[in-house]
C-alpha cells in the first residue's frame, strides 16, 4: 500500500514526522558500509559503530533509512536492493522498537534514486545509540573488498 | 596516517545513502589530537567516517570502550564506557583541552598490560 506524501513546509522541504502509514511492525533497513564496522575485544568479533546509527546534521537532520515494505511492494528483494555501492551491508529494526526509543520513523522519498528512502528522526544519543546497537538485526552482512 | 587518508578520499555515497568523504580538516585535527592525548603504548585505535565529513577514533578493548567523536576541528564528542564508570557511561564536550581522554587512554594501557602479565 502506497504511503501517504509526507508534509512538507512552505518551501517544499519534508519536515521531520512520524508517518502513521509506517506500521511499528515494518521493517525499517539502515545501509551499512563494511568501513562502519569495528573488532571488539569483548565479543572477540566484529560489529557496527556506534557511528552506523549516527544522524546527520543540519536542522532537519535524521538518519537514512530504507523502508522495507515499500521496496517489497515494488517488486524487489530488499536484500539485494540495498547493495549500492557494492560491499554494503545492513541493519534492521522494527519500526515500533525504533519509537520506542523516543524516535520518530517517516517516509523521505528521493526520485528518482530512491522513492523508498525513509528518515529517522529524534535525539540520538549515546545511550540511545547503544540501544539501537542492541537490538539491530543484522540484515546484511556487508563483504569486505579484497 | 594511512586510514586517515584512505577515508579522505571517500566516494560520495560511500555509506549507501549520501555522505562525503572525511574533510582534510577533521582528518588533520584527528590526527594532533592523537598526537598530543595517545601514549605511546596505547593500543591502536580503529577509525570510522561519519555521516558529514565527520570521523570517530575508537576503542574496544576488554577493559572499556572509547569513542572520539570529531565532529570538527575543536568540536570532539568524548565517551568511555568502563566498570567504573555509570550504567551508560561518562561522556564530554571537548574542544582543545583532552586531557580527560589521556587519561582513559592511559588508564586502558595500563590495564592492557596488566592482562598481558597475567596471561604469561
Amino acid at each position: 500500500m502506497p504511503l501517504d506524501p509526507p508534509p512538507r513546509d512552505a518551501n517544499g522541504e519534508i519536515v521531520p514526522h512520524d508517518h502513521p502509514g509506517i506500521g511499528d511492525g515494518e521493517g525499517v533497513i539502515r545501509r551499512i558500509s563494511p568501513l562502519l564496522w569495528v573488532y571488539d575485544e569483548k565479543i572477540q568479533a566484529e560489529r557496527p559503530s556506534s557511528m552506523a546509527v549516527k544522524p546527520s546534521s543540519g536542522p532537519n537532520g535524521g538518519m537514512s533509512v530504507d523502508l522495507q515494505h515499500l521496496i517489497e511492494e515494488a517488486g524487489h528483494d530488499p536484500k539485494t536492493f540495498i547493495l549500492t555501492p557494492p560491499y554494503i551491508g545492513a541493519l534492521r529494526f522494527l519500526a515500533g522498537a525504533l519509537r520506542e526509543q523516543g524516535l520518530k520513523v517517516g517516509y523521505e522519498p528521493i526520485i528518482p534514486a530512491n522513492p523508498f528512502h525513509g528518515e529517522v528522526w529524534g535525539t540520538f544519543s549515546k545511550k540511545v545509540q547503544n540501544k539501537l546497537l542492541s537490538i539491530a538485526e543484522i540484515f546484511v552482512v556487508p563483504n569486505k573488498p579484497k | 596516517m594511512s586510514r586517515l587518508g584512505e577515508l579522505c578520499k571517500l566516494e560520495d555515497g560511500w555509506d549507501g545513502y549520501c555522505a562525503p568523504a572525511v574533510s582534510f580538516f577533521n582528518a588533520t585535527f584527528a590526527l594532533n589530537m592523537l598526537g598530543s592525548a595517545c601514549p605511546m603504548d596505547a593500543p591502536a585505535p580503529q577509525i570510522v567516517p561519519g555521516p558529514d565529513g565527520d570521523l570517530q577514533i575508537e576503542w574496544h578493548t576488554a577493559a572499556m570502550d572509547i569513542e572520539l567523536h570529531v565532529i570538527g576541528p575543536y568540536d570532539v564528542h568524548a565517551w568511555r564506557l568502563s566498570a567504573t564508570a555509570a550504567e551508560d557511561g561518562e561522556e564530554f564536550h571537548l574542544t582543545n583541552d583532552f586531557t580527560i581522554v589521556a587519561g582513559w587512554l592511559a588508564e586502558m594501557s595500563e590495564a592492557a598490560i596488566a592482562a598481558r602479565s597475567s596471561a604469561a
